[in-house]
């Protein structure tokens, strides 16, 4: 797919979301990054990226859960899509290519 | 997690504010998402820092755009809307130009009455404000126990003994008027009057800059003087002054010691040439001892710091040591001393023997209301107009909201639309400022300048007012238009009927109704101004002159007086003439009178004429009550009196010819009583007066007879000039100078003429904009009408009744508020008009003629056109 691209820490929501499998929302994919990516965005900052990447098509959601600890609200859940899920492996596979075309790896960034 | 653990409430504002400004859609889960997070924190560390994080969240939220309020409508970003909203307004003007032309022109009006007021508060605000030291410089004025006159001047040690006795007194400086004088230097001669006499600590209590001369210095020698810069050019062109030369009445010259930059008008002591005070004061014994006399304006500046209230008890204490002795009962009781803050003086002073007559607080209120009064006019007419014409636009209306325009966007163009307006209105203005700008300085007695307004403050207090007079008299049509369906509108339903007419009306009725009170306003003002002019005065005001003379001219005459006043009075028109000190229409000073044989010895303060010789009472004209006037025949007459009646009423005296008056030095009898005389203006009641024969008067009264005017006074001036040559012969008319006492009343009649006619100009304005409207509205009926029958005249009648109930009920408010508060006004003189009916029906007549020539033509129009093409009308 020509002209998509994903940024990092879309790519990043994404595979979280892929993680968490059907238990993804703001809070759960914000823990998330911080375990497997430490990174530590803020809410907002995901739960934009989560909205975007629903409006690019590659994210679905749906309301769910209402839990006493949230006061009675309920959450949105979301999960990734068949769209969502060619990016990813599309981002994945190009940046493997890349690797393997890197001449004398072993001898690159200096002597260690 | 542990369901009973207890969690705090999150913060309640930053939910609040999460609320207002999240789509409703999304605002559950991330309400949700953030309780979940604060609940898990809450558990893990102090609340308080948890609370802290939430609020954090929600302000990071509020970054997001995709978090705005109604994110599923694309609002037009950018400036893409007002290019149109900007040309439509254009042509909307230039289609109707007849209504943008007085809506502009009626803002522009109000606007530059309000900005031109709002000058002038401004400057009345800033009198002596440009003194550096302002905040701690005090007047020092007595207040008379007895008699309870507070006293502007005091006596001359006063303020020298303030510097050394109290230590809160920094620094003091004395001035006194310099009367008077001529001047001159080589050829140039000039009569000053604006001089003073002023210590040589005058630049270190006043911010007085020089231009040359050291300020420390300038005025520390006797015989020296400061002169301005205008006063420098006058004299000596563009040579130095410097160590130059002015003579005085021809005598006593003065060095020129320094020049100082012209006072800027905004001072309440306004003086061209300050004279050192030792040079007044020198070493004469009474200026050191006479601590009573009333005479020297004194100023103390106060160290830093300190409170006028701490002076209190310091001035108390001071009181009563300094007068010991000087006063017949302890001096705490017979006089307190008062501080007054230099910048009150100006607007708030109002004591005995100012040294010129001061502003009035009044004035800055009444001119502020009014400025409101008229922007608010102008306003309201604004209103009036856009939202009749509004009323036209409904197509445009309808069409803009079905292709799918917000409210929001229909209110941003109207509003867009009236600030436009409004910023037109207010070039408009500033130009009109700039012409009006010298009739008001006339109006006002003041030389204020546009320059003024280049300061950064007004430009921002412009903006403010454009915006504030767009957006506040915008937003009703705004509003309004902006609410209605569609689908009605396009079919061109009119504006919410019967409320808006109603408002409508009552606008006009508002207008109205400040425009007859200003009428009736000037016509009562100018009643009583002419009531004041046309008063018998019980002296001969019409035909008395007054010469003034200088001591060149006395020292000539020496003892010849009465063979100088025999000369005079060969010429026929010439009745009488006479050496006096005060005449009517200036000040005659307060002196204390004891009346001998009174049961308590005490004296009473009374006006008194310092100087008058024989012929006193038959140079103005008085008419005696009861026995004479003084007469060279009587010896005893050397130290006789004459009184006013009201004096002799105070003094308790039912026969006062024979009963013994002192005065100081000068103990006699009263040898007559002249009928009560306004010596000084309607505005009081005759206060008492005493008249000593004491023939040092220094100007000289000449009353005259018959026609031959100009040659009488072409005789006095020969006269004159063959005993002083070059005395500089002036004269002056006391009528004239009688009336300038009124002039406050002048300025105020011009006043109100000016406003009267400005607010009749702005209700017309809007009522001839109303009327167009209402007889565009009522073009079917009237069609329908004339195809029935009724001819043009009953139409026109039908037409006008309204607008005439509305005059009516303008009326009934305009006429009684007038009446109270001119019977206010009225009261506050001792010698009024009567109000009569008469007044009150010619202003509402006027006003009716107005308001019937102004509908006449919208009403004639209608009436007289095709009533087929009225029908057509759609």
């Amino acid at each position: 797919m020509k002209g998509v691209n994903i940024g990092e820490f879309e790519e990043l929501v994404l595979l979280s979301v892929c993680i968490l499998d059907g238990e993804a929302y703001g809070v759960t994919v914000k823990k998330a990054l911080a375990e497997h990516a430490d990174r530590y965005p803020t809410l907002g900052a995901v739960h934009a990226t989560l909205y975007r990447l629903q409006d690019k098509g590659y994210l679905t959601s749906h309301m769910a859960g209402a839990t006493e600890k949230r006061g009675g609200r309920r959450k949105r859940l979301f999960t990734v899509t068949s769209a969502g899920l060619e990016v990813l492996r599309e981002a994945r596979s190009v940046r493997e290519k890349m690797w393997t075309l890197i001449p004398r790896l072993d001898t690159l960034g200096g002597a260690s | 997690m542990s369901e009973s653990q207890h969690v705090p409430p999150s913060p309640r504002w930053a939910n609040a504010l999460l609320e207002s400004f999240c789509a409703p859609a999304l605002y559950e889960e991330i309400r949700g998402d953030l309780e979940e997070l604060y609940a898990e924190r809450c558990a893990r560390m102090p609340v308080w820092l948890a609370d802290l994080y939430y609020i954090g969240g929600v302000l990071f939220f509020m970054r997001s755009h995709v978090r705005r309020s109604r994110p599923s409508y694309a609002h037009a970003r950018g400036l893409f809307m007002w290019k149109n909203y900007l040309k439509i307004a254009v042509r909307t003007l230039q289609k109707h130009k007849g209504y943008a032309f007085i809506n502009i022109t009626g803002l522009a009006v109000g606007l530059a009455c309000c900005l031109l007021i709002v000058l002038y508060v401004q400057d009345e605000l800033r009198y002596d404000q440009h003194h550096e030291h302002a905040d701690r410089v005090y007047r020092v004025t007595a207040l008379s126990h007895q008699s309870g006159t507070q006293w502007a001047p005091i006596g001359p040690p006063v303020g020298p003994a303030l510097l050394q006795d109290i230590p809160e007194v920094e620094q003091v400086v004395r001035i006194f008027p310099h009367f008077t004088k001529i001047l001159r230097y080589e050829d140039r001669v000039f009569e000053e009057q604006n001089g003073v006499y002023a210590d040589s600590t005058l630049f270190e209590v006043l911010t007085i800059p020089l231009v040359q001369g050291k300020p420390a210095t300038a005025l520390t020698a006797p015989g020296t003087v400061v002169i301005s810069e205008t006063m420098a050019r006058k004299y000596f062109g563009d040579a130095n002054p410097m160590g130059q030369l002015i003579e005085v009445d021809g005598r006593d010259p003065l060095e020129v010691a320094g020049v100082m930059e012209d006072l800027p008008s905004t001072t309440h002591l306004p003086f061209d040439y300050a004279i050192s005070m030792r040079t007044f004061l020198g070493n004469a014994e009474w200026a050191h001892s006479n601590r009573t006399w009333s005479g020297i304006y004194t100023y103390a500046k106060l160290r830093p710091g300190v409170e006028a209230e701490a002076m209190v008890p310091k001035l108390y204490d001071f009181v009563g040591t300094f007068y010991e002795g000087a006063m017949p009962v302890p001096p705490n009781e017979a006089a307190t001393l008062i501080l007054q803050p230099l910048t009150d003086i100006h607007l708030h002073s109002k004591l005995e023997k100012e040294y010129r007559p001061n502003g009035d607080m009044l004035y800055v209120y009444a001119f502020s209301v009014i400025a409101f009064f008229v922007l608010i006019i102008a306003c309201i007419n604004f209103v009036n107009l856009t939202t009749a014409r509004g009323v036209q636009r409904m197509g445009e209306v309808g069409l803009r909201k079905a292709l799918g325009a917000h409210r929001s966007a229909l209110v941003r163009q109207f509003l867009g639309e009236s600030v436009l307006i409004a910023a037109l209105a207010l070039v408009l203005a500033l130009g009109l400022m700039v012409l009006a700008l010298p009739l008001f300085n006339t109006l006002a007695d003041k030389s204020m300048t546009l320059l003024s307004l280049v300061h950064p403050l007004w430009a921002g207090l412009l903006l403010a007012l454009v915006l504030c007079t767009g957006v506040l008299s915008g937003s009703y049509p705004a509003f309004v238009l902006s609410r209605f369906r569609p689908v009605s509108a396009l079919r061109g339903g009119g504006a919410g009927g019967s409320q808006s007419a109603r408002l409508r009306q009552g606008l006009v009725v508002f207008q109205f109704a400040l425009s007859i009170f200003l009428i009736i306003g000037t016509g009562i003002v100018l009643k009583q101004l002419d009531y004041f002019r046309s008063q018998q005065l019980g002296f001969d005001k019409e035909r008395v002159v007054k010469v003034s003379l200088s001591s060149s001219f006395h020292q000539a005459v020496g003892n010849g007086q009465e063979a100088f006043k025999q000369e005079l009075l060969r010429h026929p028109t010439i009745r009488q003439a006479s050496f006096a000190s005060d005449v009517p229409g200036e000040r005659y000073s307060l002196e204390p009178i004891a009346h001998d044989g009174a049961q308590e010895q005490e004296n009473v303060m009374m006006r008194f004429v310092f100087g008058a010789d024989h012929a006193y009472g038959e140079a103005l004209g008085l008419s005696l009550t009861e026995g004479r006037f003084f007469s060279d025949e009587a010896p005893a007459d050397t130290s006789a009196w004459v009184i006013n009646e009201a004096a002799a009423r105070r003094f308790g005296l039912t026969e006062p010819v024979g009963e013994i008056l002192r005065w100081r030095g000068y103990r006699g009898p009263i040898v007559g009583v002249v009928e009560d005389f306004h010596y000084a203006s309607l505005h009081q009641a005759i206060e008492p007066l005493v008249i000593p024969l004491r023939p040092t008067g220094g100007m000289l009264l000449v009353r005259l007879q018959g026609h031959d005017i100009p040659s009488a006074l072409a005789h006095i001036e020969t006269e004159v000039q063959r005993i002083a040559p070059d005395q500089l012969f002036r004269y002056a008319f006391v009528s004239d100078a009688f009336d300038q006492l009124y002039r406050a009343e002048e300025r105020l009649s011009d006043v109100f003429k000016v406003f009267a006619g400005l607010a009749i100009l702005i209700a017309c304005l809007g009522l001839f904009g109303l009327a167009a409207f209402i007889a565009e509205r009522q073009t079917k009926e009237i069609g329908v009408r004339k195809v029935l029958g009724a001819s043009a005249w009953s139409i026109v009648a039908m037409l006008s009744k309204n607008f005439l109930t509305l005059v009516l009920i303008a009326s009934g408010i305009g006429v009684p508020l007038a009446y109270i508060v001119m019977e206010r006004w009225l009261d506050s003189f001792a010698y009024r008009i009567a109000v009569g009916p008469g007044i009150f029906l010619a202003a509402v007549g006027l006003a009716v003629v107005i308001a019937f020539i102004t509908v006449s033509y919208q009403t004639l129009r209608v009436a007289f056109t095709n009533p087929v093409k009225a029908l057509r009308y759609e």
